[in-house]
């Protein structure tokens, strides 16, 4: 197939593909709700301006909200335009490590030779795809003292934006954290952010081994956080404890690890959630997970956390599959853990990019369906909770209405037979183990197994992808 | 704002349809995934449409190809489901085999790397130069010349048979009842 072909193949393949009736009105509500959110933003950042401002200044600004509120270079408006100037930018250094010459030196050097202006942001402000950056002003560091991390300082400093085809300039303020890379020792700006953007990373940053130290900046607008999630080990059901985050001269410094957590676990938030907060699939206000950290070899592997890679798998029970409902399957599964507490409605599967056999983009959610002899159909799946998978089966009936939701507890991948599921009729378990042979016999590439009830049944054989076979006995 | 807006929904009520063909393919031919896309993206150039230089539609384009690529970062809850037992089923015999072909092409490039994804679907659906496509993608032209090439020679090695562009081959995974089983 050469290009052209290709290219008429492409055509070919989207000739069907037309909007669904309502998209325009979908989109139009989408776009009012995403510039009433960032107008919310912007007030509170102006309030919290104002507050950490103090004195007469503030007092002055707050008798007149309107004139700071619509000054054209202090607010970021709903047009786009963000702040182009910050009281930060002119402040002395605070933290202890605030009168520190040659430390301030490093990180000033540090941030003058990173690359910290993302080409999605340049292209996003500006409308333009070629663009000039350049400093508008010098680097102020903002703070600067010592973490369980070790040496951090906050820096802030202002930069110009202009079109390389000429038009007008715009002026953005980057804020950007410089830390000490776990595993090299070298200062290194860990994590930055463009004030005032609400559609990017805001002002929190993690870092150190797991990203278990956490410096929120004050004017992020979050107060509280919850360092990970807890998980009843009867239930399965997950629950999050919130705290407030201790800002002391406008930053916060948390270390994760006291609370069981790190970059991968924690979520902040503006304010305490509501105890009966519901899932919110993209909570516009919370801040979480942090990126996995540079040092994390199985970026873009399979996730190790995770039993199964494979993004969804779905199995014959011994009478057959139902395959036009397999897309039910999943969804009944996933809202059933949702309305039951059983997941983090915070934090999600991290998707699997670049795994090998798996289709890119793919998420590493994976479900065994099975009928049950009373005609319902049991769904088995993993959810990750933390950092750990843990098991679940959702019973639902023909019509896929929710029965019950069972707790198989956690799941270590490194098992030679790591899921093992009794089924709620007794008749027996569902076993799985991705990539091995399973049974005996000549039958070969089956790594999901039902084992019916059956007392001289007690044990599974599980070949591994080398070839080597082991006898795993199953839970009396 | 009211020129803007009505600008904008002009342009969404126009241009959509065009735009989401382009999120398919970027998004390996799952259709929610890519309205999911594309109404994300066309939400977040609302509050700067005005700023927006030239046409829309290419800023657009690259925003789709952009955000495609960092697709993952999105805590999105959407599942493409994928049935692997279809390889343990007998074959489905296509009535028109342009059909099948189409449906090959998409298959294939789902299983390219999204950069390298983006990259195809810019250059050989929306048309794009290399230099064109190497600024909407950020990126520079031998970047774009190279994930051309190597995104090339993994379609054609997933259509001429091998599944996998150099990757190990995924096992297909039934439930097999032990003897005797129910």
């Amino acid at each position: 197939m050469d290009t052209h072909e290709l290219s008429a193949a492409l055509r070919a393949a989207t000739e069907p593909i037309d909007a669904p009736p309502g998209f325009t009105e979908k989109v139009r509500h989408g776009a009012r709700r995403r510039v009433l959110r960032r107008r919310y933003r912007v007030c509170a950042t102006v309030l919290a301006v104002l507050a950490i401002a103090g004195g007469l200044t503030a007092l002055s600004a707050h008798l007149k909200p309107e004139v700071a509120a619509t000054h054209p270079d202090n607010k970021a408006s709903a047009t786009g335009k963000l702040p182009s100037d910050d009281p930060r930018l002119h402040e002395a250094t605070k933290g202890g490590f605030a009168q520190n010459q040659s430390f301030h030196n490093q990180v000033v050097a540090v941030w003058q030779s990173s690359d910290h202006m993302p080409i999605s942001l340049v292209q996003a402000y500006s409308g333009a795809t070629n663009v000039d950056i350049g400093p508008a002003g010098p680097v102020n560091e903002y703070w600067a003292g010592n973490t369980p991390g070790g040496p951090v300082a906050v820096l802030l400093q202002a930069f110009s934006l202009r079109p390389a085809s000429g038009g007008q300039s715009t002026t953005v303020v980057e804020v950007g954290l410089v830390a000490r890379n776990f595993s090299t020792g070298e200062l290194t700006l860990v994590g930055h952010a463009t004030v005032g953007d609400s559609d990017r990373p805001s002002e929190s940053f993690a870092f150190d081994i797991d990203n278990k130290t956490m410096l929120t900046m004050a004017e992020s607008g979050f107060h509280v956080y919850s360092a990970a999630p807890t998980v009843d080990p009867d239930t399965g059901k997950v629950t999050r404890q919130w705290l407030d985050l201790p800002y002391v001269d406008g930053v916060a410094v948390v270390d994760l690890a006291e609370e069981h957590g790190d970059g991968n676990t924690v979520v902040e938030l503006p304010q305490r959630p509501d105890a009966t907060h519901s899932y919110l699939p993209s909570n516009p206000n919370a801040r979480s997970p942090f990126q996995p950290v540079s040092g994390n070899d199985w970026a873009g592997k399979p996730d190790p956390r995770l039993a199964w890679p494979v993004q969804t798998v779905v199995c014959a029970p011994p009478s057959g599959v139902d395959t036009a409902n397999l897309p039910q399957q999943s969804t009944v599964f996933d809202n059933a853990l949702h309305a039951g507490g059983y997941s983090d409605p915070y934090v999600h599967h991290p998707p699997t990019v670049g795994t090998p056999g798996v289709p890119a983009d793919s998420e590493s959610h994976w479900y065994i369906g099975c009928r049950l002899a009373n005609g319902n159909m049991l769904i088995l799946g993993e959810e990750l909770v933390g950092t750990i998978g843990r098991l679940y089966a959702v019973t639902a009936d023909r019509d896929g209405r929710v029965v019950s939701v069972g707790y198989g507890g956690p799941i270590n991948p490194s098992d030679l037979l790591p899921v093992q599921y009794q089924l709620p009729d007794g008749s027996g378990w569902l076993v799985a183990a991705y990539g091995s042979h399973l049974g005996s016999g000549a039958v070969s590439g089956n790594d999901v197994l039902a084992v019916p009830r059956d007392p001289n049944t007690t044990s599974v054989t599980v070949t591994s992808q080398h070839g080597v076979p082991h006898t795993v006995d199953l839970p009396p | 704002m009211g020129a803007s807006q009505d600008d904008f929904e002009d342009f969404v009520a126009h241009r959509s349809g065009a735009l989401l063909r382009t999120a398919f393919l970027l998004c390996g031919g799952d259709q929610g995934a890519a309205e999911d896309l594309l109404q994300d993206v066309l939400e977040r150039a609302f509050p700067r449409w005005h700023r927006i230089a030239g046409p829309p539609e290419p800023y657009l384009r690259a925003a789709l190809a952009n955000a495609a690529t960092n697709r993952w970062r999105a805590r999105s809850r959407r599942v493409a489901e994928t049935v692997l037992l279809e390889a343990h089923q007998p074959s489905v015999v296509a009535h028109d085999a342009a059909i099948a072909d189409r449906d090959q092409v998409v298959r294939a490039l789902a299983k390219v790397p999204p950069k390298m994804r983006a990259v195809l679907v810019l250059r050989f659906f929306d048309d794009l130069s290399e230099a064109q496509a190497a600024a909407a993608m950020g990126c520079s032209v031998g970047t774009v010349k190279s994930q051309t090439s190597r995104g090339l020679a993994a379609l054609r090695k997933v259509m001429d048979g091998d599944e996998t562009p150099g990757y190990d081959a995924p096992t297909i995974r039934t439930l097999v009842p032990q003897e005797g089983g129910s």
